[in-house]
């Protein structure tokens, strides 16, 4: 699954590392995702949604 | 949580616990049983002991599973175990055919935990090139 994770972080000028430690995950976490390696769970979408103000749908985009 | 996990660091705590329980057990059973210095309830204490600390070391591996809280090393480290358990299946089928058959010598079945965790490494070696992650050993 497609997301904009890489260009929200990049926007808010994070690094990984602190993406990673606003959703109390792994980098690698954070990376496989951006990376399209792994789509969170349903809950960690909402965190990732909750953080950047947005709905999970305006981040993670079908194929 | 840049670095190891709580999870990950009480994992390798646990398992220094158990492997320590290990080879105590393993130094006990040479020189108490090998040397016929216990016998009844004992013998079977000390002879049960090095297979009991392999026993919590799986269930050392099992809490650290439970305990992981990012999903997607949790995920890796499960797709190790499977990896480590479809290859230990297989070895053990595969010899033991061939053992029945009189081609190899007889396996010491306590070995197959040796293999087993041999296999979890060869899945994180897997977890690595399709993951991108060592997982739990990063």
């Amino acid at each position: 699954m497609k997301n904009r994770l890489k260009v929200l972080r990049a926007e808010r000028n994070w690094s990984q590392a602190e993406l990673a430690a606003r959703l109390e995950v792994s980098r690698q976490s954070v990376n496989a995702i951006e990376t399209g390696k792994y789509d969170p769970s349903l809950p960690l979408a909402f965190r990732i949604a909750d953080l950047f103000g947005l709905a999970i749908e305006e981040i993670f985009l079908r194929d | 949580m840049a670095g190891k996990s709580g999870a990950s660091r009480r994992y390798t705590r646990r398992m220094a616990a158990a492997m320590t329980i290990y080879l105590a057990a393993i130094a006990a059973g040479e020189y108490l049983i090998d040397g016929g210095r216990v016998a009844g309830p004992l013998l079977w204490f000390f002879a049960l002991l090095p297979g009991l600390a392999i026993a919590a070391a799986v269930y050392v591996l099992g809490l650290y599973i439970v305990e992981e809280t990012d999903e997607f090393i949790r995920m890796i480290t499960v797709h190790q175990a499977l990896i480590a358990t479809g290859l230990t299946l297989t070895f053990a089928a595969i010899w033991g055919f061939l053992e029945n058959y009189g081609l190899v010598g007889h396996f010491e079945l306590y070995w197959i935990v040796v293999l087993w965790f041999f296999g979890f490494g060869i899945g994180a070696l897997v977890a690595r090139a399709i993951h991108g992650s060592w997982g739990m050993h990063r």
